[in-house]
């Protein structure tokens, strides 16, 4: 059977308010790393907003090709 | 020299010229808030950079209000048949830390680590430590 273990914790109300600053600055990171991944998609969508772009640039000087030299 | 070329359909090429017109100035004003984002990433990560090292600091914190001994070192107050069953590799292992920890003693003082450095001796150290447990 496990021998119940007591340990002695000093200043044992500095411990639990650093536990709550802890807690508190995970979810402010968790809220940092949320708006980074946000950020990050934006990101992502401008890229494919410029590959449209693009396709489309490349698709109008196609056609104005064909109606000016042929 | 100059040529004359017929275009068939005058009005479709106007509105060729102007759609493309208003692609490329969608495309510029794509590249000022591809800016903006990259500004606002750079911010973000440097915040989240800073949040995580007042984390780690917190967590010295923390550890340095914790017992400084670890569970193996609690385990000689407790009674006989435990303490027996480790005490062999507590002996052993006692033994190895205070010669890793003269060793360190007799290691000149090394030039500043970068921050890198130091967070994968941190990191080595507490490794170190899980293994242990």
């Amino acid at each position: 059977m496990e021998t119940p273990l007591f340990v002695k914790i000093e200043r044992y109300k500095e411990l639990t308010d650093v536990l709550d600053q802890i807690d508190a600055k995970i979810k402010e990171a968790t809220t940092q790393l949320e708006k980074l991944k946000r950020v990050k998609e934006s990101e992502d969508a401008q890229i494919a907003a410029w590959e449209g772009n693009l396709r489309d640039l490349k698709e109008r000087s196609h056609e104005l090709h064909e109606n000016l030299f042929q | 020299m100059s040529y004359f070329v017929r275009i068939k359909d005058a009005r479709s090429v106007r509105r060729r010229i102007l759609e493309s017109s208003k692609e490329m100035l969608y495309a510029l004003k794509g590249h000022y808030q591809m800016l903006e984002l990259r500004d606002q990433k750079r911010e973000t990560a440097e915040a989240l950079r800073s949040t995580l090292s007042e984390l780690g600091e917190l967590a010295a914190k923390l550890q340095s209000l914790l017992p400084a001994e670890s569970l193996k070192e609690i385990e000689q107050y407790l009674p006989k048949k435990r303490k027996q069953k480790s005490s062999k590799k507590e002996s052993k292992k006692a033994g190895e830390e205070k010669n890793s920890a003269e060793k360190d003693k007799s290691k000149p003082s090394e030039t500043p680590m970068s921050e890198m450095e130091r967070l994968e001796k941190a990191l080595a150290n507490i490794e170190e430590r899980l293994s242990k447990l």
